[in-house]
């Protein structure tokens, strides 16, 4: 509209032009912001061809894995060997074992023994690289601390050594009291483990905390319950039971002394597992588990598994035919003292 | 009155969507900062069960050398194995290639159906009359197994409570175009982070139909698959926790299938999971509620994962409130709300699981780069709402015509693959 002096007409037009770039900008700006997203993932779309993840196809679970890819990359190359080098995942120097070498205290190169057993010198407190033995392994001085083992016999690590990846031999290994065990402990046929000792993985046909587990005989005079227990609550089997079936529980199960599980026992929270208990089948938790002295889990010439989302604690004289894994680190019960010290 | 139905309608919406974008980031949320469970492939036993593993094949020609490789290169003992791949009506040269490797292998024993009820929970139904193990695994004909597979699922049922397990799958044809690099990320959020969660918080993991298994004795003892149901798999995951079983999730368990490389086929894939899922909607909807066998978290997502193919086509209805509120001029009430519903949308983009979850199973599965393609999932959620929406009309007019439904075969991609010798 026009003023009777026509001011007021300049002013809404220059309002009304203002509007108008304030309008345009404002959808300028939207535009930009509404496309830009889709012209960013076009161009990349573009630039960065799609991969595709990655699965392992030739992936097989073996609880020695460590060992067997070191022997054979080891035993591949061992033939082709210069100047002490070996080829592995890259050229290493490397210690003729067989022959008398001056270690001095730390030792900085991979040792193998092809003829011989390897026995540690006494000066040597540190390896720093692997050991390999066409035979066995004997670190038979305390303290001593080495990054990794392989036997393809037999291996002794005395009290106290300190693993720090991992150990295996072929036939038995043996480890001492208050050993650090490392990533992974494992054997072929036997595996001797001290008190005092931490692990994450331990692996044998046959696992024995302290002495060899004892035998158990038949059932004998014990009530014998044959079910399957699925249940939402903590679930206890009371002292002398023979339970047939597997158990499955929400919360925690307990097996008081003398039970005997002959299935899986899954549970959400802590697994207590009495003296002198046995469970034939396989122990799984999202939470601990507490070995009681001399319980047995599995039987001879089978394999099960015990797996605890946290921690495991192995009572004296426990024995496992099989595999150990837990991620909260595992613990062998001191000399004279009890896995139910360390429940809270 | 109309006004105010289409308002009442719009409220709704919001809370509906505001509940699944609060949902998923509780998924998301618990896949980065939360307590992971474990899953069982860490136990190694001698004490494995007997397994039947279960190939439906319809003019699979193409894919079935690879599969039936893939399972022979499998390390479970094969005392304990069994193939049974079903030849259901193939026109093509499946049945050769089949009989070829029986001819080889004696515990791959085909089952060729010709005529009786075509489609997979048919053929599954026939498969586990023959079958002699305990425990059923499936694959899809273009799946291609990795070796420890079979014993990664089989271990899962020497928990007494499972009933199902499901593995996770991955597009091996992932960088073929732009529609399979984004059913890839959407894959991927739907199984690193939706599937664990469900795991780690004890609610509902969905047995998927293939790279997975089952109780046969379960199914038998049911009567086997419901054949008027396209989505047999979701059926069974219902089925199980209402009778109090329960499915778990096996994220290591993981297996390249074939992802749809043409918009055509994927958008009839869809279709027919809306169709299917929406069967078991409206079947279970109910039985989930009053299940006495199921707990309040699993009543809560089971009800939540029942409606995921239903609420698209709420958006759909609800985009189509919006205009008419839009040229009514009644635009200008719940304004509060109207920016609630922009933001809930905002987050919801991207159908079977929202971008921000997506964005945080791109980061767990090391490509983080993939972010990038997030925007275009905005395409995808208006391709999926159209076709979720037909294949939701459909199962509609299955409940009330009680029509047959017809199984429709996804079309292959993959290159025919020679037999061994040959």
């Amino acid at each position: 509209m026009l003023g009777e002096d026509g001011k007021v007409c300049e002013e809404e037009t220059a309002k009304g032009g203002l509007d108008v770039e304030y309008i345009a900008l404002l959808t300028v700006v939207f535009v930009i912001m509404f496309l830009a997203p889709f012209a960013l993932s076009i161009i990349y779309s573009t630039v960065r061809k799609g991969s595709v993840l990655p699965i392992s196809q030739e992936k097989r679970r073996d609880a020695r894995y460590f060992g067997k890819a070191f022997s054979r990359l080891i035993e591949k190359n061992i033939g082709s060997v210069k100047d002490d080098t070996i080829m592995l995942s890259q050229m290493e120097e490397f210690i003729d074992g067989d022959k008398y070498y001056d270690y001095g205290k730390t030792v900085d190169k991979i040792i193998i023994c092809k003829r011989h057993d390897f026995i540690a010198p006494k000066e040597v407190l540190i390896y720093n690289k692997e050991i390999y033995s066409a035979h066995s392994v004997d670190i038979r001085w305390p303290k001593t601390r080495l990054r990794a083992a392989y036997a393809k016999e037999s291996m002794m690590l005395a009290d106290r050594t300190s693993v720090e990846r991992w150990v295996d031999a072929r036939e038995t290994l043996i480890a001492g009291d208050e050993c650090e065990l490392g990533m992974s402990a494992t054997a072929g046929n036997r595996l001797s483990v001290g008190y005092g000792c931490h692990f994450r993985r331990l692996y044998a046909p046959q696992i024995c905390i302290g002495q060899f587990g004892r035998d158990i005989g038949g059932f004998g005079e014990k009530t014998v319950l044959e079910e399957t227990v699925r249940t939402n609550k903590d679930y206890t089997v009371l002292d002398g039971v023979v339970l047939k079936g597997d158990v499955c529980s929400h919360k925690g199960v307990r097996l008081c002394d003398n039970t005997v599980v002959t299935g899986n026992i899954f549970a959400e929270t802590d697994i207590h597992i009495g003296k002198g208990a046995v469970v034939l089948g396989n122990v799984f938790t999202q939470g601990s588990v507490y070995v009681d002295d001399a319980a047995r889990i599995g039987e001879q010439g089978s394999i099960v598994s015990m797996i605890a989302r946290e921690k495991i604690f192995l009572g004296k004289s426990v024995c496992i035919y099989g595999y150990v894994s837990c991620e909260g680190g595992g613990l062998t019960t001191a000399k004279e003292g009890s896995v139910w010290e360390n429940v809270s | 009155m109309v006004v105010d139905i289409l308002k009442g309608y719009m409220i709704f919406l919001i809370i509906l969507i505001m509940a699944y974008v609060v949902r998923h980031f509780i998924f998301a949320l618990n896949r980065m900062y939360g307590r992971q469970r474990l899953y069982y492939n860490d136990i190694i036993s001698d004490r494995m069960k007997s397994i039947t593993v279960i190939i439906p094949m319809h003019n699979e020609e193409n894919v079935a050398a690879y599969i039936l490789d893939a399972l022979l290169d499998c390390d479970y003992d094969r005392e304990m194995l069994e193939i049974i791949p079903v030849n259901d009506n193939s026109t093509d040269g499946t049945r050769d290639i089949l009989e070829a490797y029986h001819e080889k292998y004696d515990f791959i024993r085909p089952l060729h159906r010709q005529g009786g009820l075509r489609g997979k929970p048919a053929g599954l139904n026939d498969a586990m009359k023959l079958a002699k193990g305990e425990i059923i695994l499936v694959f899809d004909a273009d799946y291609r197994p990795a070796r420890d597979l079979l014993k990664q699922l089989a271990v899962a049922f020497e928990n007494p409570e499972v009933g199902a397990v499901m593995g996770r799958v991955i597009p091996y044809n992932a960088d073929k175009n732009i529609l399979t690099r984004l059913i890839n990320i959407e894959r991927s959020g739907g199984y690193q982070v939706d599937q664990q969660a469900r795991y780690n918080l004890k609610t509902i993991p969905q047995y998927g139909g293939t790279v997975g298994g089952f109780r046969k004795d379960i199914l038998l003892e049911e009567g086997g698959f419901d054949t008027r149901v396209l989505a047999e798999d979701t059926e069974l995951t219902y089925r199980l926790y209402t009778k109090g079983w329960k499915v778990i999730y096996a994220n290591s368990a993981e297996c390249y299938e074939e992802a749809p490389e043409t918009w055509s086929c994927r958008a009839k894939q869809i279709r027919r999971w809306s169709r299917g899922h929406n069967q078991v909607m409206f079947k279970y909807f109910f039985k989930t509620i009053f299940s006495g066998k199921m707990r309040f978290r699993e009543k809560l997502d089971g009800i939540f994962l029942l409606g995921v193919y239903m609420v698209p086509f709420c958006m759909l209805l609800g985009q189509m409130a919006s205009l008419a509120l839009f040229f009514l001029g009644e635009m200008n009430i719940l304004s509060g709300w109207w920016v609630l519903l922009f933001l809930a949308f905002y987050c919801a983009v991207g159908n079977f699981a929202p971008f921000f979850e997506i964005g945080t199973a791109l980061f767990l599965d090391g490509i983080a780069g993939e972010i990038y393609l997030l925007p275009l999932l905005l395409f995808n959620f208006y391709f999926y709402m159209w076709n979720i929406s037909r294949g939701f009309i459909d199962a509609v007019i299955d409940v009330i015509t009680g029509r047959r439904v017809c199984w429709v075969k996804t079309v292959r991609f993959a290159k025919k693959k020679q037999l061994k010798g040959d």
